[in-house]
């Protein structure tokens, strides 16, 4: 009984915890003691109106951004003090809500560089890089899961805007990431697009964290387990999403502006 | 069908072979060149081989990696006095000047480098300019050294010899074959940097440095590393301009020497090592040619800048590549 009760806390080591974190911008307290708990292969949503601090919240959490003053922990390790280069190799991974792209670069090798850095093997100098054949069936293998593999060698300057949305995903996925922050993923989407992309969310693997800010709710309602909704920089309300929805709360700020 | 597959295969072979045609013919240019030439346009030639190491190394931080340097003369100059000094107090032997050339050139990169790359842009532009300022300062005023204004004069020319001040390289064919075989292997060394894990890395962070960071990438750290081994090699064509003229100037480490390699490396393709050896070519023999008639060499180089900046975005190599593209190659 003990043994099984420790092997459940084991397991129950979130995947991702805030601890109060806070970052203030001048006068502006852009995200003031927020503190969550994301459990491994849990799909949270984070919503709230433009200015809630969601953007902050995860620019915190990769680490763009350092906080006033709180924590961060990626599987039980303090990552509050590393640069995101450091947290993104202990696979914590981030998409942009503007695309962030090599635009001069191929499809390919936008993701062949996700590969390289985890692989880490991009301090070789006298290695061709057509030669790491598995750096380069592992970038195309991404390529096809995402439905790029056409595309592999355009450059993203010449694709649609949907499809640099999903270079934006794939460049992320390709650096096999434990926990993937998603900041508004069908952002400047067709219905069709978002349609597609909340597909290909979904389909990502089960032992997969995953963080989403989305304004779209048909989307949020998709894929979320649970659902965190920040208003002023702090937590309103958090729950599963039938549950935050009926919070007459979160009506007020956050579905009432969308409905006005 | 099968008629079309040979087809494909038969061009694919004549593809490959012409790849080889244009660089094949080249270097049995270079290498026949010393029998060929006149002496005055064999040094010349020598000339556009070491700026030509000059200008790539500068390629790899500003075309590769994306860092505008404004002071890459400092370790020109550097590896330029480094080897006069040597060469007049200690040793004039190759073995000695050239490696502790490239060693404080090296050394110097990490220093200016390590404390500049953390800024981007016209700040990273204004140290890296500071820094090559200040050691044309001291190359200017620590005469007992440096020579001073008047620069470094008497030193001996390079040897290669067993013997202690034996087997100096003087005839100008055999210097000129010692700077081709040193012109070669950093240019097929830097070829293969660029095709690396490595220069695609460099590639990269000239694209989106942030996105870079966000996938774990140290950047400074790689930035670093371009940018020392820019430096040894900025150092090492001052060694080569020093075994050449036997002679090294404050001039060497003055920023319009920066300028001048700058403008090589932009005129002749930034971000594809041969533009930039081709842009040294057409600016020394430009100004060769111009010398001759008038002495408004600077005013005609920078008619010359403006246009290709103005037209010829991509330099040389992009002109070539545009005529190559409309003939269907």
């Amino acid at each position: 009984m003990t043994e099984r009760v420790s092997t459940n806390g084991a397991a129950q080591q979130p995947a991702l915890r805030v601890a109060n974190l806070k970052r203030q911008f001048g006068g502006l307290l852009a995200v003031n003691g927020v503190s969550l708990s994301v459990a491994p292969g849990e799909r949270r949503a984070i919503i709230g109106p433009n200015g809630a601090g969601k953007t902050t919240l995860f620019n915190l959490i990769s680490g763009e951004l350092h906080p006033t003053a709180g924590h961060v922990y990626l599987y039980g390790e303090d990552i509050t003090a590393l640069t995101n280069f450091e947290r993104a190799r202990r696979g914590l991974a981030r998409t942009f809500q503007r695309n962030n792209l090599f635009l001069g670069l191929s499809v390919r090798e936008n993701v062949r560089l996700a590969v390289q850095a985890r692989r880490q093997v991009a301090h070789r100098l006298w290695t061709r890089v057509d030669s790491l054949a598995d750096v380069l069936a592992e970038a195309d293998a991404v390529l096809e899961a995402l439905g790029l593999g056409e595309q592999a060698h355009r450059l993203v300057r010449n694709l649609s805007y949907g499809e640099q949305r999903q270079v934006e995903i794939a460049i992320a996925l390709a650096t096999r990431p434990r926990v993937l922050l998603l900041d508004e993923p069908t952002a400047g989407m067709s219905p069709a697009e978002t349609a597609a992309m909340t597909q290909l969310i979904a389909g990502l693997p089960r032992d997969m964290t995953l963080l989403i800010i989305e304004h779209d709710m048909d989307v949020v309602f998709a894929l979320a387990d649970r659902i965190t909704v920040l208003h002023y920089g702090e937590v309103l309300a958090e729950g599963p999403p039938q549950e935050v929805s009926g919070d007459p709360r979160v009506a007020e700020v956050y579905m009432g502006l969308e409905s006005a | 069908m099968e008629a079309q597959a040979e087809l494909t295969k038969a061009k694919a072979r004549v593809a490959v072979g012409s790849r080889w045609v244009v660089p094949a013919a080249v270097l049995g240019l270079l290498v026949v060149a010393p029998f060929a030439l006149p002496t005055y346009w064999l040094k010349l030639l020598t000339e556009v081989l070491i700026l030509g190491i000059f200008a790539m190394s500068l390629d790899l931080i500003l075309g590769y990696t994306g860092l505008v340097s404004f002071g890459h003369a400092a370790f020109f100059g550097l590896g330029a006095y480094t080897t006069g000094i040597l060469s007049v107090r200690l040793t004039n032997h190759a073995g000695v000047t050239l490696p502790a050339a490239l060693v404080v050139a090296g050394v110097a990169a990490l220093v200016i480098g390590y404390l500049s790359i953390r800024t981007s842009g016209i700040y990273f532009l204004m140290l890296t300019l500071a820094f090559a300022q200040v050691l044309y300062a001291v190359a200017f005023k620590w005469t007992p050294v440096t020579g001073g204004s008047n620069g470094l004069s008497g030193i001996p020319r390079p040897g290669l010899g067993i013997v202690p001040g034996g087997g100096e390289i003087t005839p100008p064919e055999n210097f000129y074959f010692f700077t081709l075989v040193i012109f070669l292997l950093v240019f097929y060394g830097l070829r293969r940097l660029v095709g690396s894990p490595f220069g695609h890395t460099l590639v990269g962070i000239r694209e989106n440095e942030a996105r870079m960071a966000a996938i774990g990438y140290d950047v400074a750290r790689y930035k670093l590393a371009a940018f020392v081994l820019a430096g040894a090699l900025g150092g090492l064509a001052g060694v080569l301009n020093t075994y050449l003229n036997v002679f090294a100037s404050p001039a060497q480490l003055h920023w319009t020497t920066s300028g001048l390699v700058m403008v090589m490396v932009i005129i002749g393709g930034a971000g594809t090592l041969i533009g930039p050896v081709l842009g040294a070519a057409l600016i020394l023999l430009l100004q060769n040619a111009v010398s001759s008639y008038t002495d408004r060499w600077p005013m005609v180089m920078g008619a010359v800048f403006i246009i290709f900046v103005l037209v010829a975005r991509h330099g040389l190599v992009g002109i070539w590549r545009a005529l190559a593209a409309r003939a269907g190659w």
